[in-house]
C-alpha cells in the first residue's frame, strides 16, 4: 500500500477546529458544501485583492507613481537595493552648552543599540529625520548644564578607504590616508526645535560639481526665483526632505538601506 | 522530487482556464510548506528580537527616541506611541506569541499576535528595525494566519490527535493551497520589483553599485565582499544573471521541471548575500518561503525515504520513539490538560506571567540609571577642538578622493580591466584606467608615463565629464624604451593622485636573443 493510498483510507481527524458551528457562522462551516463554497468564494476575493494591491504596487514602483505616497506603500514597494555611493557616512549629535561646552549627545551614556553589525543606531538615519529625537532624550535623562544648542553632523570619508589593508597594498601604490568631510545637517534650540535643516553632503557635492560650470551658474543666478517655494515640508518637529537625486540612485545616501540586516 | 498536478497552471491539458485557477488555488493538500515557513519565520527573526529586548524603551517608547515611519513619509501621529512600560509588555507578548507560533500552540491567535505586534514595532522604529524583510515577514504573517498552517507539526495538531483512541483511524486534514499559493505569488512579485529596481539603477550592471556596497561594513562583516569588490566584471557578470533569474522566477517556478533548479539559484545568491552583503536575517527569511512550494507529495516522499534510512539505521528511531512516549507520559490521552479549554487557559496564564516577568525585568535593568545608587548620569563634556573640527564649514573635496583607483593591464571587458598587472613586455599596449568617484566636477585628467628617475617619457590627458566612471588612457610598449622599471602617474588640477608603478622586461630592439 503507497503513502498516499494510506492516508486516504483514513477518515479525517475530527477536531473542534472542524466541528459543526451553529448560528451564522455555519453559513462558512467547512463541514456543509454550502459553508466551504462560500468559504472559496470569500478566499477568491480576497485572493483578486490581495493579487491587485501586490500589482498596484509593482506599477507604482516601475512607473514611480504614488510610491511615496502613504507609507503603506512601503509595504508594496519593493525597492531593495536602491542606494549607493563611493563615500561611507556617520552621523554625529552634539550640543552646546551655555557655558560654551561641548557635549557628545550620541552614543548616550548608558550605551546604544547596534542593530545591524557594528555602528550606533543613530549612524542609520540618513535622512537626519529622527536624530535630534534621540539627542533630546540624551538630555532629558543625563544632569547637565543648560543647553542652548543641538547640532546633527554628518561625517563623511572616501569608501575606498575602508578596505582592509591586505586588499588596499595589492593594489594600491599609496599608503591609506582616510580623510573625513564635515557637514551641518541641522541646527536646534536646546529642546530640539528645529532652527535649521541643511542638503547632504553628497546633494552638496552635486551642487558644487554644477556651479563649476560657469555658463550654467549664471544662469542659475539671473533666473533665481525670489521665494524658495519647495523642496522641504515642514513637520511638526522635523524637516522631511522630498526626494531628490540623480536617476542613478547615486544621490541617495547608503546608509539605512531599506533591505537591512 | 515528484510534483502535484495542481502547481502547474499553465500546461495543456484539456481544461478551461477557469477550472485551472481553480485547481491551483483551491487544491486540497496537507499544509506542511506553510508549516515549514510558520516555524521557520520567527526563528529567522529571534535573534533580533532578543537582541532588541534591552532597548525597547529606547526605540520604540515615548519614554526614549521611537523613529515612526509614518514620520519619514511626512504622515505625523499616524499611530500612538505608548509609554515604556506598555511598549516592554506588548514586546514580552510578541516574544511569547514567537515562540508559541513557532511550535504552533494556539496557532492562529499567536500568528495574529506575533505579527499585529511585529508589524507595530517595526513599523514605529524606522532607523533600526524597519527593513524590507520587515514588509515580507508582514506579508508572510498574514497569509499564514489565514492558512491552516497549525494543522500539521504543531502542539495543536498533536492535542487534537490523542483524542482520536485509533492512531490508524486518523489522517491528516487537507485545506486548499491557496495561502501557500499566495505566498508562492508573492515571492515572484518581490523578486521583479527587486528586478525593477536594479533597471532603474544603470550602474548596477557596470558592477559599481555592487562594488561600492560590498565595501562598506554597514551591515556585518563581509570578508568576501571586500576581496570581491575588487573585481566588477565579475560584479557585472553576477548583476545580469540575478536579473534575469528575478524576471524568470515567476514564470519559471511553476514548472516541475524548473522548480528545483529557480529555488536552488535563489537560494545560492542568497546566501551569497551574507557574505558579500554581510545580510544575515534576509536571507534566512528568503530561503524559510521557499518551503512554501513544498507540496505533500514531496513530502511523502521525503518520509519515504526517511522511513527506509530508519530501518537501515534504527538509532534514527530512538529520538522520535523517546519524545512520543515522554509526551504520551507528560499529557496521558485521557488527562483533561490536553482539551482546548484548559490550552486556551493556560496561555492566557502563561502570557500574563510572561508580561509580568518582562515589566519586572525592564524595571530592575533600569537603562536609563534612573535609579542608580550613584544618581543619574551625568553629561560628559567632549574635546573642543573636536567639536569645533565637526562644526567647521564645509572642505573642499580633495582631489585623491575624486579617484577610487588607477590600474593598469592590456585587456578590458565590460569597460573594466580583466588582467590588473605590474609587469609588461614590449609590444603591449597598456591601458590605464582611471576609476573615478562620484559626485565630483567635470575634470581633466593628466596621465604620464615616467621612467625610473621619474624623468616624463610621454604624457596624454582627457577630459572626464562628471558622469563618467572610468577614464582610460593607451601606452604603447614600443621597442625604444629600455627594460626597467616605470611608473604611470595620474594627475588632476595639477596634483598627483596616484601612481602605479611597473616593470618593463623584454629586448629592447625586439629580436630574439640566440644563445
Amino acid at each position: 500500500m503507497s503513502a498516499s493510498e494510506f492516508v486516504a483510507e483514513r477518515p479525517p481527524v475530527q477536531t473542534d477546529a472542524v466541528a459543526t458551528p451553529s448560528g451564522w457562522l455555519s453559513t462558512f462551516s467547512r463541514t456543509s458544501p454550502t459553508g466551504q463554497a462560500n468559504r472559496n468564494r470569500l478566499a477568491g476575493a480576497f485572493i483578486v485583492l490581495y493579487l491587485g494591491i501586490l500589482g498596484f504596487g509593482l506599477m507604482s514602483h516601475t512607473l514611480g507613481f504614488l510610491n511615496t505616497a502613504h507609507p503603506a506603500m512601503y509595504y508594496i514597494v519593493w525597492d531593495m537595493f536602491c542606494g549607493w555611493s563611493p563615500y561611507n557616512n556617520k552621523h554625529h549629535i552634539i550640543a552646546q552648552g551655555e557655558s560654551g561646552t561641548y557635549y557628545d549627545l550620541a552614543p548616550a551614556p548608558w550605551g546604544s543599540l547596534r542593530p545591524w553589525g557594528a555602528w550606533d543606531r543613530q549612524h542609520y538615519d540618513p535622512w537626519n529625520n529622527h536624530m535630534v529625537r534621540m539627542g533630546t532624550t540624551t538630555l532629558r535623562y543625563t544632569e547637565h548644564e543648560p543647553i542652548s544648542k543641538i547640532w546633527v553632523v554628518e561625517e563623511i570619508w572616501a569608501t575606498k578607504y575602508d578596505l582592509p589593508d591586505a586588499i588596499w597594498n595589492r593594489r594600491y601604490d599609496e599608503a591609506k590616508d582616510p580623510y573625513s568631510y564635515y557637514r551641518v545637517r541641522s541646527e536646534s534650540t536646546g529642546d530640539g526645535q528645529l532652527i535649521a535643516s541643511y542638503i547632504s553632503w553628497a546633494q552638496y557635492q552635486q551642487m558644487v560639481a554644477l556651479g563649476d560650470n560657469p555658463r550654467l551658474y549664471a544662469e542659475s543666478q539671473r533666473n533665481r526665483p525670489m521665494f524658495m517655494v519647495e523642496g522641504q515640508r515642514l513637520g511638526q518637529d522635523v524637516f522631511v526632505q522630498s526626494v531628490t537625486g540623480s536617476s542613478s540612485g547615486m544621490g541617495r545616501p547608503q546608509v539605512a538601506n531599506p533591505l537591512g540586516n | 522530487m515528484s510534483q502535484s498536478p495542481a502547481l502547474a497552471p499553465f500546461t495543456l491539458a484539456p481544461a478551461t482556464w477557469r477550472t485551472r485557477i481553480s485547481e491551483f488555488f483551491f487544491a486540497q493538500e496537507v499544509p506542511y510548506g506553510m508549516a515549514i515557513l510558520r516555524m521557520l519565520a520567527p526563528l529567522a527573526l529571534s535573534g533580533n528580537l532578543i537582541r532588541r529586548w534591552p532597548w525597547v524603551r529606547d526605540i520604540f517608547s515615548s519614554d526614549g527616541a521611537p523613529a515612526p515611519l509614518a514620520d519619514n513619509f511626512g504622515h505625523f501621529n499616524m499611530l500612538p506611541v505608548f509609554s515604556g512600560t506598555v511598549c516592554v509588555a506588548l514586546y514580552a507578548l510578541m516574544v511569547l506569541a514567537m515562540v508559541t507560533m513557532a511550535i504552533g500552540f494556539r496557532t492562529r491567535l499567536s500568528i495574529i499576535l506575533f505579527g499585529t505586534l511585529y508589524w507595530y514595532f517595526s513599523i514605529m522604529d524606522s532607523v533600526s528595525t524597519i527593513t524590507k524583510y520587515s514588509v515580507i515577514l508582514t506579508h508572510f504573517f498574514l497569509l499564514l494566519a489565514l492558512s491552516n498552517c497549525g494543522a500539521v507539526w504543531s502542539v495543536d495538531a498533536w492535542l487534537a490527535r490523542r483524542k482520536v483512541r485509533d492512531p490508524l483511524a486518523c489522517s491528516l486534514p487537507k485545506f486548499p493551497v491557496w495561502p501557500a499559493r499566495l505566498v508562492q505569488l508573492f515571492l515572484g512579485v518581490v523578486y521583479l520589483g527587486a528586478a525593477v529596481t536594479k533597471l532603474h539603477t544603470p550602474v548596477f550592471f557596470s558592477g559599481d553599485q555592487l562594488m561600492y556596497w560590498m565595501m562598506t561594513h554597514m551591515m556585518s562583516y563581509a570578508p568576501l565582499g571586500d576581496l570581491l569588490s575588487q573585481y566588477p566584471l565579475l560584479l557585472s557578470v553576477f548583476g545580469y544573471i540575478t536579473i534575469i533569474w528575478e524576471v524568470a522566477f515567476i514564470f519559471c517556478v511553476w514548472f516541475p521541471m524548473l522548480r528545483l533548479p529557480m529555488l536552488a539559484i535563489g537560494a545560492i545568491f542568497h546566501i551569497m548575500t551574507a557574505f558579500t552583503l554581510g545580510l544575515l536575517v534576509f536571507p534566512v527569511v528568503m530561503m524559510s518561503s521557499y518551503f512554501a512550494f513544498m507540496t505533500e507529495a514531496d513530502v511523502q516522499w521525503l518520509a519515504a525515504r526517511f522511513r527506509k534510512l530508519q530501518r537501515r539505521l534504527p538509532v534514527l528511531r530512538t529520538p522520535f520513539s523517546v519524545f512520543g512516549q515522554l509526551a504520551d507520559r507528560l499529557l496521558p490521552a485521557e488527562s483533561r490538560w490536553g482539551r482546548p479549554a484548559v490550552a486556551n487557559a493556560a496561555f492566557v496564564v502563561t502570557a500574563g506571567l510572561v508580561v509580568m516577568a518582562g515589566v519586572e525585568l525592564q524595571y530592575r535593568q533600569d537603562l536609563y540609571g534612573e535609579r542608580r545608587p550613584e544618581g543619574r548620569y551625568v553629561l560628559q563634556p567632549m574635546d573642543t577642538e573636536r567639536a569645533e573640527k565637526l562644526l567647521a564649514a564645509d572642505q573642499g573635496l580633495r582631489e585623491k578622493d575624486k579617484l577610487m583607483a588607477l590600474d593598469l593591464g592590456i585587456w578590458a571587458a565590460g569597460d573594466h580591466l580583466i588582467d590588473r598587472r605590474r609587469q609588461f613586455q614590449h609590444g603591449d599596449r597598456i591601458i590605464a584606467q582611471a576609476s573615478l568617484n562620484p559626485p565630483r566636477e567635470d575634470l581633466w585628467v593628466d596621465c604620464l608615463l615616467v621612467d625610473g628617475d621619474d624623468r616624463l617619457i610621454t604624457k596624454v590627458g582627457a577630459i572626464a565629464p562628471r558622469e563618467l566612471f572610468r577614464s582610460h588612457f593607451y601606452f604603447e610598449m614600443t621597442p625604444g624604451l629600455e627594460p626597467g622599471p616605470y611608473s604611470i602617474v595620474l594627475k588632476t588640477s595639477g596634483q598627483e593622485v596616484a601612481r602605479r608603478r611597473f616593470k618593463l622586461v623584454g629586448n629592447p630592439t625586439g629580436t630574439v636573443a640566440a644563445n
